[in-house]
């Protein structure tokens, strides 16, 4: 029997997806100066651990929320587990229930996809934006590992697809067979980064008249697969301003042209509180001088992150 | 208004076959011969489009200053134009205005023949305001509706052979569109399609700094398997049809199965290298008039190309627009019939072939895909003949998840759907039926 994702990982147990949720909430605190943040509607795959949702409403105060499930035999799981009286549930594909939630109330929508891009081609991203309405914002999140392009035969199942004409074929563009030389290991990240964006800004283009798409978000974590998240804001006029005033652009960890990567060690809680003695510190720590082992980059990373970095603890019951 | 109804990919089309037309109409001006295999060897277009700009370049030859100021750069044709010549597609003229006009207020142009070159520098705005008046020879006032040329050099010039166009003020709605991701996708793929023959023929078109390669129609060909052909030459009109299969027909066609790619398969018809309708299933290739069967996904892999080329582009089946057959044509009358033989062929033979699909699937498959060529004698098509058996379809839907794990305990992960309903049945079968 197979495992849903849900049954086999404890979403809270991620330090990476962890720091990636709290970058998110927190530049969006920061346009809580501008846009009425907690007036907004939050769409989301809550799965049964709503680590989103629990943000969502605890530091934004947002209480419009409605988790998306598509595995209807875990109804009472969900409503069981859902941690406030204020998430609606829909037991339905995404495509299904986002026609149906988005009429035109602001809203942030976070399709997190655990799965391969192919989830995030299949029409769900165009339904959302088909739905928001301007100052609006729409996140995805996909793996971002170029194996999930290999081993895909034709629908008739005879002829192996190469990974680029799978990639074409599920992105429906032709002319990424070309592009074959970005398809390794490191690259395709970037490459998933660029495809999300332009999918999300055709689709504005195409049926949002008057809005822009604004990209916002581009982070790349891996706690075991890796995973590639992409999102911005659908803006008119009105909007692009009020987000430019917003003080996005000086926030490092949001970056327009390339993916930011949170890649943090995992650390054990005596390691984290060893660290946590010598922050906040100007200058970068000296990974020689600590008591224990690690790399320059992991040092910096947590430096950088420390007081995102999530501590797990057993409790008793 | 001229310029409205006209899509924007068909303006850039437009002004593609302008550049395309400058080189046979330079080679025929010079009494230059161009290659027969390939005449637009060397010679290349390109085009790049973004939120501010949209320019188009080429080095086909350059308009000829009078024939800048008489026709191309007066709105409309005058009747006084000079006959269209041997193997040009385009009018000139009409489909460059529209085009100019629907993009943007500003239009910067120079042109040269290597002899001759002018400059032209338009603001639309200050040119409508200003419509110029004058009198025709009968007394009455005309509107003149032309543009001033500017730096006309008649005499020797060192500006570089070929036309530049480049539009800037571009309208809102347009430079959205350009701004678009999947626009400039739509505009590769129209031009890999619509010029495949072109392109395959030696022009090279560049668009925002990628080479556009031909999306040319695909035959299956082997010793078990191989397309019809027929070539005749009728009152200067070479004709030219092949029809055959570029991939297997798909095994389930179902309303949920999925069939990618339908959009390439179907009737082309081509006139002089210009394909001006492109994957067709309408009546206007034959598709569901007697006794050929309406389109139908089980079609799935057909491909047809029906071919005119001509010294005079008049007698072609081709509306002005290059986007359309004249179905009224002598010559595409002439052809129709023959195309429908073709495809009721093919259409009978996908209803066969059910029958033992597997083994025919295997001949199909192991064909390989060649390109559309010249046709230079006649064929019947090659097909491989189904020998019945007793076979049915099953078909069921089942949740996705379920799907997924039966999957995954049959240790086929990342399988079809059909595959795995295939081995579920087979593995009912092995265990509990008594053979």
């Amino acid at each position: 029997m197979s495992r849903r994702s849900f049954e086999a990982i404890n979403y809270m147990l991620r330090p990476n997806k962890n720091v990636e949720r709290k970058l998110i909430v927190s530049s969006l605190q920061h346009m809580r100066a501008v846009f009425p943040i907690p007036e907004y509607r939050y769409v989301g795959f809550g799965s049964m651990w709503f680590p989103d949702f629990v943000l969502m409403h605890k530091v934004l105060g947002i209480s419009d929320m409605v988790t998306i499930e598509r595995q209807t035999s875990r109804r009472k799981r969900v409503e069981f587990n859902k941690p406030f009286a204020c998430i609606d549930v829909r037991m339905e594909e995404a495509a299904t229930a986002l026609g149906e939630i988005l009429d035109e109330k602001p809203s942030i929508v976070w399709l997190d996809y655990d799965g391969p891009l192919k989830n995030a081609t299949s029409g769900d991203l165009e339904t959302a934006v088909g739905g928001m309405s301007s100052g609006s914002m729409l996140l995805v999140t996909v793996n971002g590992l170029v194996e999930q392009l290999k081993g895909h035969s034709r629908e008739d199942g005879e002829d192996e697809l190469s990974p680029a004409e799978y990639l074409a074929d599920i992105c429906d563009n032709p002319e990424l067979v070309r592009q074959g030389a970005r398809l390794t290991r490191n690259d395709f990240p970037g490459l998933v980064r660029e495809l999300l964006h332009d999918r999300i800004k055709a689709a504005v283009l195409s049926i949002k008249p008057g809005c822009e798409y604004v990209p916002i978000w581009a982070f790349r974590y891996a706690d075991d697969a890796e995973m590639v998240t992409v999102g911005g804001m659908i803006a008119n006029e009105a909007d692009q301003a009020k987000l430019a005033a917003c003080g996005l652009n000086g926030i490092g960890y949001l970056q327009r042209d390339a993916l930011f990567d949170i890649d943090l060690p995992i650390l054990t809680e005596k390691e984290k509180r060893a660290l946590d003695r010598l922050l906040p510190c100007a200058t970068n720590l000296d990974h020689k001088a600590l008591d224990f082992e690690l790399r320059p980059t992991e040092v910096e990373a947590y430096q950088r992150f420390y007081l995102e970095y999530p501590v797990f603890n057993e409790m008793a019951a | 208004m001229l310029t409205r109804d006209i899509d924007l990919v068909d303006c850039i089309l437009d002004l593609l076959d302008n550049s395309v037309d400058g080189i046979g109409e330079a080679a025929r001006r010079e009494g230059r011969e161009l290659d027969e295999d390939r005449p637009f060897e060397g010679f290349r277009v390109k085009l790049s489009f973004d939120r501010d700009q949209f320019l188009i370049q080429d080095w086909s030859g350059g308009i000829p200053i009078d024939v800048a100021k008489e026709y191309a750069f007066r709105f409309g044709r005058p009747d006084d134009a000079p006959p269209l010549n041997e193997g040009t597609i385009g009018l000139y003229g009409i489909g460059m205005k529209r085009a100019i006009f629907k993009m943007g207020n500003r239009i910067r142009m120079l042109s040269s023949t290597g002899r001759e070159s002018f400059a032209l520098d338009l603001n639309v705005d200050d040119w409508r305001r200003d419509p110029q008046v004058r009198e025709d020879p009968n007394g009455q006032e005309i509107m003149e509706w032309s543009f001033e040329l500017t730096d006309v050099k008649r005499d020797g010039t060192d500006v570089e052979v070929g036309t530049s166009i480049r539009i800037e003020e571009l309208y809102p709605p347009i430079s959205r569109q350009f701004d678009n991701p999947v626009f400039g996708d739509r505009v590769r793929r129209m031009i890999a399609r619509d010029y495949a023959f072109l392109l395959s023929r030696g022009l090279a078109v560049i668009v925002n700094g990628t080479p556009i390669t031909a999306m040319m129609p695909l035959f299956r060909e082997s010793q078990d398997i191989a397309p019809f052909r027929h070539v005749e030459t009728i009152d200067g009109v070479r004709i030219e049809i092949v029809a055959g299969l570029a991939d297997a027909p798909p095994d389930d066609t179902s309303a949920t199965a999925r069939t990618p790619d339908s959009g390439v398969y179907g009737w082309y018809v081509v006139c002089n290298d210009r394909v001006v309708v492109s994957a067709d299933k309408s009546a206007d290739t034959g598709w569901g008039l007697r006794p050929v069967p309406a389109w139908h996904p089980q079609f799935t892999g057909f491909m047809g190309v029906a071919r005119f080329h001509s010294d005079e582009p008049e007698k072609l089946p081709w509306k002005t627009t290059k986007r359309d057959v004249e179905s009224s044509n002598e010559f595409f009358q002439r052809a129709l019939p023959i195309m429908m033989k073709a495809t009721k062929r093919l259409t009978d033979y996908t209803n066969k072939r059910r029958a033992d699909a597997k083994r025919i699937k295997k001949i199909e498959k192991a064909a390989p895909a060649l390109p559309f060529a010249r046709v230079l004698a006649n064929a019947p098509a090659r097909l491989p003949a189904a020998t019945a058996q007793d076979v049915v379809t099953i078909e069921y839907v089942r949740e996705v998840a379920d799907v997924e794990a039966a999957a995954e305990a049959l240790g086929m992960v990342g399988s079809s759907p059909s595959e795995v309903g295939i081995k579920t049945f087979e593995y009912y079968i092995a265990r509990e039926v008594s053979r």
